[in-house]
């Protein structure tokens, strides 16, 4: 069958009664587990696979994947409303969504989050619906070489985020570089900085960090604050949409991150968070005015969201048609088809074609109510900021010790999200950035892991690194990222020469 | 004066545990059993475990809960569960790596033998040792030519150091006197990843996977790793035709913390028989590319050591064991 027809038939499909029901069911929950601090789309759909052995297989796997992409989404509305990113991908969103609701703003960054992810979403499932078994191939196509230099890249322009000096960017990166290699290695198996703690084989967990670099200090510095209540916002229809300059200077930011997050989803690992990055990054370094980021750009909030929703749906690419999953997330999705008895394969887009289809078309489906749910809940979101501080803070402390005990049962992890958190909040007494920090923690081992490698596969040649042509393209970016500054001063003595004249 | 009390009070403990276990032994199970599992839900093993407790739960007529605590390669799971009172309501849902577990984590807390007493086994988990479609060889015989051809150039592609799948493929140099050079990946996807786009030649995979990237011609099966061929799948040779005495299948089994009364096991290795042969539970393992394979309390027991003691040597060759 050609795409349209096909495409249509799985239109059919996912609009049965049963299917838009767990569609709808998957979305609303991942939402609310996305908003839920340390309670992530992974263990949400684990809590709900048992449930799923029961069902049909197109409901169970739609309903997963809507929990999936609803919590990608969710997890954005704390990152702006209370500093509180729901997964490692939203965290950026952290740095001018948080902003613009202490300006007063929420609304308007709730609003452009809600349509930055419909538009992304819906490319990447067009992309998804054209170009899978080309996407698939070329994320096989990155080895270990290249995997380092997207690595490198996706660090470098980590740095590039922070809001303070370069200097304590790269600073707190280290840091995160350090606290990542906890645990075992992989190459060796080694167990390094564990200090006889069996809790720390496996390292520490990405939400636990999370929680303690974003949430914690945010409690903390606002229980300081002599403001008992924050502003009180009524939020009407009116308030909610973006000034005609503000839509202006979000559309680029849209289109750039969600060719970006397209390409950069397919990446099995990390795929997701690295595209958000360095989508706000590249929003930074081509913006006539950077200083406005950290302090509520709204380009900051519109790449990162595009970026990361377009990576959520092309995702699925390579756990579909290759049968590999990309993260553990994914992993969960793909069992959930063996316990139906579906094998994930490369045979899967031809022997479950109508599955395939209808699983594309409810991917649409389920953007579509995510917008239309969230867009009249936007008010309500918002109002939850009206609830005094005494109340809200306990409750968000409550809340991420509960979910974090609830990952691994583990008292442990709560010592470590206080550790953590106190560390967070002598960084931001300092004027230092946390995201690097986050970034270093999930880039450096795996940075590591993958030179390590390269160089072991390839005896120790390093030419490797520009023989292979993605490898090369990601290190000359790295570059060009590393003296755009020479460039861009260059540029404006030139021009102010030229003025002068 | 103190002391005496001290007895007292501890003889009418006594007094009151004593026939009260025996109580709780003949009128076992009165409440709820947990699973512990050593690994996070919604992974293989924990679908597994899940559907286990579910039919477990209709045949003693009790809930049955799974509680996850991964972490440390599931040995804080089983030093916690070793550590549970001996009374049948705490059970540790055990396999393979929980074996080799000791060897890799210093003061692991618990003894992969002397800690548990066995309940039942309940599967077998079929490996197959696969090539990339650009690979010389088809079969075990030519991959040995090759690597003997290319000592300690030819690599492997594993889920990590220590796992059952990078000792399966150290068995295999062994039995076959090669030298394979290993590459460990972070899990089992990014491994057949590897094999899959060439970055690597050879890997030890799950049939089921192996069995499907097969069909879409993006791998070789060279052979299964289990002594004989596996009945399901008749027409994939075992590695053990070429290689004698190499056979290996990591299985999955359950147990209880040493010290739990006969009688007890008895109850839970029989319940736990009628749902391994459970038409409905032996499809859902089949689907996974599972073999059921139920084995009772005093046959496992036997088995646990054996397997141990096997695992354990090849686990304390490597540089990783400290050993």
């Amino acid at each position: 069958m050609d795409i349209p027809s096909s495409l249509v038939a799985g239109f059919v499909q996912a609009a049965s009664l049963t299917n838009l029901f767990y569609c709808f069911v998957g979305v609303t929950l991942g939402t609310l587990i996305g908003v839920l601090p340390g309670i992530g789309a992974m263990l949400g759909i684990a809590l709900l696979l048992p449930v799923t052995f029961h069902l049909p297989p197109d409901a169970a796997i739609i309903m997963l994947a809507g929990l999936y992409y609803g919590g990608e989404y969710g997890g954005s509305i704390t990152s702006i409303l209370v500093n509180l990113p729901g997964s490692a991908s939203s965290a950026v969103t952290c740095l001018d969504g948080h902003q613009m609701a202490k300006q007063g703003r929420a609304a308007v960054a709730l609003y452009v989050t809600a349509v930055a992810s419909f538009i992304a979403g819906t490319t990447g499932i067009i992309l998804m619906t054209l170009f899978s078994p080309l996407i698939a191939n070329f994320a096989l196509s990155f080895t270990s070489v290249d995997y380092f230099s997207v690595m490198l890249l996706g660090l470098l322009a980590s740095a590039s985020v922070g809001r303070g000096s370069p200097v304590k960017s790269i600073g707190a990166l280290i840091v995160g570089v350090l606290f990542g290699i906890i645990g075992t290695d992989v190459n060796t198996g080694m167990q390094r900085y564990t200090f006889g703690y069996p809790e720390l084989i496996t390292g520490l967990g990405i939400t636990v960090i999370a929680m303690g670099l974003f949430g914690v200090p945010e409690v903390i510095a606002g229980a300081e604050s002599k403001a008992n209540r924050p502003v009180a916002q009524r939020v009407r229809i009116r308030d909610m949409l973006p000034t005609r300059d503000e839509v202006r200077r979000a559309t680029m930011p849209v289109v750039r991150g969600t060719s970006l997050g397209s390409l950069l989803g397919a990446l099995p690992g990390t795929g997701v968070t690295i595209a958000a990055f360095l989508a706000y990054s590249i929003e930074k370094k081509v913006s006539h005015t950077p200083e406005r980021f950290g302090h509520g750009a709204i380009e900051g909030v519109a790449a990162p969201e595009s970026a990361n929703n377009a990576a959520a749906q092309t995702a699925f690419i390579p756990t579909l048609t290759l049968g590999i999953p990309g993260s553990a997330t994914m992993a969960l999705i793909l069992g959930a088809l063996m316990i139906h008895g579906i094998p994930p394969g490369p045979q899967f887009m031809t022997a479950h074609a109508d599955l395939f289809w209808a699983l594309v078309a409810s991917f649409w489906i389920g953007n579509l109510f995510l917008l239309v749910l969230n867009i009249p809940l936007v008010g309500l979101w918002v109002r939850l900021l009206q609830v005094p501080y005494k109340y809200l803070f306990p409750t968000i402390i409550c809340l991420i010790c509960v979910g974090i005990y609830s990952v691994n049962l583990s008292t442990f992890d709560i010592w470590v999200v206080l550790g953590i958190g106190l560390l967070g909040y002598s960084m931001r007494m300092t004027g230092f950035d946390c995201a690097p920090l986050l970034m270093g923690f999930i880039l450096g081992p795996l940075m590591e892991e993958n030179l390590r490698r390269a160089l072991m596969l390839n005896r120790g040649d390093f030419s490797v690194f520009i023989k292979s042509p993605i490898s090369l393209t990601c290190l000359l970016l790295t570059a060009l990222l590393l003296l755009w500054p020479l460039i861009s001063g260059l540029r404006q003595k030139i021009r102010a020469r030229a003025a002068a004249q | 004066m103190r002391i005496s009390l001290i007895a007292a009070a501890a003889a009418l403990v006594t007094s009151i545990l004593g026939p009260s276990t025996a109580i709780a032994e003949a009128d076992y199970p009165s409440k709820p059993v947990r699973i512990v599992i050593g690994f996070a839900a919604g992974g293989g093993t924990d679908t597994i475990a899940r559907m286990l407790a579910e039919g477990l739960s209709k045949q003693i007529d009790q809930p049955v809960v799974v509680e996850n605590r991964p972490g440390a390669g599931g040995t804080l799971a089983a030093s916690y569960s070793a550590a549970a009172d001996p009374d049948g309501y705490t059970l540790y849902f055990s396999g393979t790596s929980t074996l080799i577990g000791p060897v890799f984590v210093e003061n692991a807390g618990y003894d992969p033998v002397k800690s548990f007493a066995g309940v039942a086994n309940i599967n077998e988990t079929p490996l197959a040792l696969v090539a990339g479609p650009s690979f010389p060889a088809d079969d075990v015989r030519g991959m040995i030519e090759e690597a003997k051809a290319k000592p300690g150039e030819l690599f492997y592609a594993t889920p990590g150091v220590g796992t059952t799948q990078h000792l399966l493929i150290e068995m295999l140099e062994r039995e076959a006197g090669i030298d394979l050079q290993d590459a460990p990946y972070q899990g089992a996807a990014p491994s057949i990843a590897a094999v899959i786009s060439g970055e690597i030649p050879l890997a030890i995979i799950s049939l089921s996977a192996a069995i499907e990237q097969a069909k879409g011609g993006k791998i070789k099966i060279l052979g299964i790793t289990s002594p004989e061929r596996v009945s399901d799948y008749p027409d994939i040779p075992a590695i053990g035709e070429t290689v004698a005495g190499y056979g290996a299948l990591p299985s999955n089994f359950l147990v209880s913390p040493a010290g739990t009364p006969q009688t007890i096991i008895d109850i839970l290795s029989d319940a736990t028989a009628s749902v391994v042969e459970d038409p409905e539970f032996v499809d859902f393992l089949k689907k996974q590319g599972l073999l059921p394979k139920y084995m009772p309390a005093a046959e496992l027991d036997v088995r646990i050591a054996s397997e141990t003691a096997k695992w354990t040597e090849v686990a304390r060759s490597l540089p990783a064991s400290g050993k």
